[in-house]
C-alpha cells in the first residue's frame, strides 16, 4: 500500500490522560487487584477469628483453674480440718483415760476410716503406746525427732516408697513426759481428687508447705514429693488473687494458681498445661486457616475465570475493532487513490498541492508541477484492448514513480494523464533532470499482450510561485505548457511561457 | 466294696478341691432379714458405695472386718476382686472428694455376729463355724 495514505487523523490530546484508567479496567490488572483484595479480607478475618479464640482458651482456662482451685481448696480443708478434729478427740478423751483411748473411740466409730488413716498415741521416746495399726506400719524414727510446740505439727516420711504424711499434737495432758497423738496418711490420699477431663494429663495438684516443697504433687498418674516447685514470692501469690500466673516445672508450661490454707502451714496449688490446652484451641485454629485457604483458592479461581472470559471478550472487540479500521482505512485509500495504478488520484493531488502551497508561504524556494500525457496512448489502447492499455498504464505509473525523487509526489489524474508535484525546485534546471529521467524511462519498450510496443510522453512544467500561485492557476499552465510540448513534436517537455498560453488560445 | 468306697470319697473329695480356698466364708444377715439372696454385681456395689439400694431390699448397711483378718482378704479376693491397693486409691479419692464412707470396719466374725442379730439392716461376713439358728445364710448368684 502507498505510504501516502490521505490525510492524517485528529490526535486526541487528552488520549495520554485516559489511557490510565484504560489501564486500571483492563482484565488482568483490575481482576488481579480485585483478587489480591479478597484474599486479604478473607486472610486478616481468618486472622481476627483465629485471636479471638485464643483468648477466648485463655478466658477459659483462667475460669476453669479458679473453678478446680476452689473446690480443692474446700476438700483439702475439710479434710485437714476432719484430721485436725480427730486429733483433738483423741487429745481430749486421753486426758479422761489412761489406756485403751484408741480402742474406746475405734468401737464407737469416732476414728477416720482405718483403711486410709493410721491414729497412734506415742510416747516421749517416739514408742508407740496405741495405734489402729498393729504391724509396724510406721517408722519409729520419725516420732523421735517430734519437736516439742503446742499446737499441729506436719510432717513428712517415706514408708516403702509411698510419701506419708504425719499430723501430729502433743498430748495437753501429758504428766511426767511429754506425748503425741499422730495420724498418718499416704499423702497421695490429698491429691486423689485429681480428675483428667478437668486438668488433662499434664496438670497439676500439690500440697507446698511454706519453702515451696512439694509435700505431694500429682500430674496425670504420676506422684512427686519433695521436689521444690519455683513459685513466686509468698506476698506476689496473695496478691495475685485468681489470676494464673505461668509456671514451668518439670517442662511443663502451665497456668498455675497457688492459695495459701487459712490456718494450715499448707498452700494449694492447681496447674493447668498450656500446651494440652491450646491444643484444642490449634485445631480450631488450624481449621480456620485451612478455610481461609480453601476459600481464597476458590475466589482466585473464579477471578481468574472471570479474567479469562473478560481477555476472550476484550480479544474479540479487539478483532472487531481492528476489522473496522482496517475498513475505514480501505475505503480512505479508495477515496484518495487511483484503484488502477495506486496512485493518489486527483483530490489527494490537489491537497497535497495546497498543502505544499501552505508550507512554502512566506518562505524561500518554490516547487515544479508536472503534466504528463502519454503519447498515442488511445492507438495502442484501441489496436490491443483496454486489458493492454490498463497494463499500460500500470507499468508506466511504476516507471515514473521510480523515476522521481523520494520526496516527489506522482498522481493519476485519469486516462493517460499524469501529474508530478516536484518539491524544493528553484531551478529550470533541477526539473529538466528530472524530466530527462521521465523521458528516458518510457522510451524502453513495453511487453504488452505478447507484443513490444514503444511509448513517449509529454511533458508539461508550471513553477511555483513565478507561474501560478494557486493549484488551479499552476494546473491550468502546466496543462498548457503540456500542449506546447505536444505541438512541438512529442516526446519532449516544455515549461510554461506567456506564448503557450497564446498557443493555447 | 471298700475299694469303691474309697475310690467314690476319692471323687468327692477331688470335686471339692477348687472350692477349698474359699470354702471357710460365708456371707450371712440377720435370721430375721427379707434378704436370702445376692446378686455378686450387687454385692460389689454395696461394698464399694456405688449407692444404689438393692430393688426391692431398701438399704443394707454393708459390714466389714478388720483390715488385718483373714476373712476381709477372702471376700475382697472372692467376691468384689479388688487389691488391696486398689480398695486404698477408691477410698481415697470416695472420701477426699467426700462422696462416700467405707463400710464400718468391725475387729472379727464374732463382732459381726453381734452386730448383726441387733441390725436386721446389715449385711456381713464371716467365718462358718460362727453361724448360728440367729443367723441367714444368703446366697451370692
Amino acid at each position: 500500500m502507498n505510504k501516502l495514505r490521505g490525510p492524517e487523523l485528529w490526535r486526541d490530546p487528552l488520549l495520554s490522560m485516559r489511557l490510565w484508567r484504560h489501564r486500571l479496567a483492563e482484565p488482568l490488572v483490575l481482576f488481579s487487584t480485585i483478587g489480591l483484595l479478597m484474599v486479604l479480607i478473607i486472610f486478616s478475618s481468618a486472622y481476627f477469628l483465629v485471636s479471638r479464640e485464643q483468648e477466648a482458651v485463655k478466658r477459659q482456662i483462667e475460669l476453669s483453674i479458679s473453678d478446680i482451685a476452689d473446690t480443692y481448696e474446700a476438700r483439702v480443708l475439710r479434710s485437714l480440718r476432719e484430721i485436725d478434729a480427730t486429733l483433738k478427740l483423741v487429745d481430749f478423751v486421753a486426758s479422761q483415760q489412761r489406756s485403751g483411748v484408741i480402742e474406746t473411740l475405734h468401737e464407737r466409730n469416732l476414728l477416720p476410716p482405718e483403711l486410709i488413716f493410721t491414729v497412734s498415741l506415742i510416747d516421749s521416746q517416739g514408742v508407740i503406746k496405741e495405734s489402729t495399726a498393729t504391724q509396724q506400719a510406721i517408722q519409729e524414727g520419725a516420732f523421735a525427732s517430734l519437736p516439742q510446740v503446742p499446737g499441729l505439727l506436719v510432717e513428712a516420711f517415706l514408708l516403702e516408697g509411698r510419701q506419708q504424711l504425719l499430723f501430729a499434737r502433743m498430748l495437753s495432758d501429758s504428766q511426767e513426759s511429754p506425748a503425741w497423738v499422730t495420724l498418718t496418711v499416704g499423702a497421695d490420699y490429698f491429691v486423689s481428687g485429681y480428675d483428667a477431663d478437668a486438668l488433662g494429663e499434664q496438670g497439676l495438684l500439690a500440697l507446698v508447705d511454706a519453702s515451696n516443697m512439694t509435700r505431694i504433687g500429682r500430674s496425670g498418674s504420676q506422684l512427686y514429693s519433695s521436689i521444690v516447685i519455683d513459685l513466686p514470692a509468698h506476698d506476689e501469690i496473695l496478691n495475685s488473687g485468681d489470676t494464673p500466673f505461668l509456671t514451668n516445672w518439670l517442662g511443663v508450661e502451665r497456668a498455675t494458681v497457688v492459695r495459701p490454707l487459712y490456718l494450715f502451714p499448707l498452700s494449694i496449688v492447681v496447674g493447668i498445661s498450656v500446651d494440652e490446652w491450646l491444643a484444642g484451641a490449634t485445631q480450631i485454629t488450624r481449621r480456620y486457616w485451612q478455610r481461609a485457604a480453601v476459600v481464597s483458592a476458590l475466589a482466585l479461581l473464579i477471578m481468574g475465570l472471570l479474567a479469562r472470559l473478560s481477555i476472550q471478550l476484550q480479544r474479540e472487540r479487539q478483532l472487531v475493532t481492528d476489522e473496522r479500521l482496517r475498513h475505514t482505512q480501505y475505503i480512505e485509500h479508495l477515496a484518495f487513490h487511483d484503484t488502477l495504478t495506486n496512485l493518489p488520484n486527483r483530490a489527494y493531488f490537489s491537497y497535497l498541492v495546497n498543502q505544499t502551497i501552505h508550507q512554502q508561504d512566506g518562505q524561500e524556494g518554490g516547487f515544479a508541477l508536472l503534466f504528463l500525457d502519454l503519447d498515442h496512448f488511445k492507438q495502442i489502447n484501441d489496436s490491443l484492448g483496454h486489458d493492454a492499455g490498463d497494463q499500460l498504464l500500470q507499468v508506466a505509473a511504476k516507471r515514473l514513480v521510480s523515476a522521481v525523487r523520494e520526496q516527489d509526489v506522482v498522481a493519476r489524474l485519469g486516462g493517460d494523464e499524469f501529474v508530478i508535484l516536484l518539491k524544493n525546485v528553484t531551478q529550470r534546471e533541477q526539473v529538466t533532470r528530472v524530466t530527462d529521467h521521465l523521458i528516458a524511462a518510457m522510451q524502453s519498450p513495453f511487453a504488452l499482450a505478447g507484443e513490444s510496443c514503444q511509448i513517449s510522453v509529454s511533458i508539461g512544467v508550471a513553477l511555483f510561485p513565478t507561474d501560478g500561485e494557486n493549484e488551479k492557476s499552476l494546473m491550468k499552465c502546466a496543462d498548457m505548457a503540456m500542449y506546447q510540448a505536444k505541438k512541438a513534436g512529442k516526446n519532449g517537455m516544455c515549461f510554461y511561457t506567456e506564448s503557450a498560453l497564446e498557443n493555447y488560445k | 466294696m471298700a475299694k469303691r468306697l474309697s475310690r467314690f470319697y476319692c471323687c468327692v473329695l477331688l470335686s471339692l478341691l477348687p472350692c477349698t480356698g474359699f470354702a471357710d466364708l460365708v456371707v450371712v444377715v440377720s435370721a430375721d432379714a427379707a434378704l436370702s439372696r445376692i446378686q455378686r454385681q450387687e454385692l460389689k456395689d454395696l461394698y464399694l458405695e456405688s449407692r444404689t439400694p438393692l430393688p426391692g431390699q431398701g438399704r443394707i448397711t454393708p459390714l466389714d472386718q478388720s483390715e488385718r483378718s483373714r476373712e476381709r482378704s477372702e471376700f475382697y479376693q472372692r467376691y468384689i476382686e479388688k487389691t488391696p491397693a486398689q480398695l486404698r486409691t477408691h477410698w481415697a479419692r470416695l472420701i477426699f472428694t467426700g462422696r462416700g464412707q467405707p463400710p464400718q470396719a468391725l475387729a472379727n466374725s464374732q463382732a459381726v455376729v453381734e452386730r448383726l442379730i441387733r441390725d436386721p439392716n446389715a449385711l456381713g461376713y464371716i467365718d462358718p463355724q460362727f453361724l448360728d439358728e440367729r443367723l441367714k445364710v444368703v446366697t451370692v448368684e
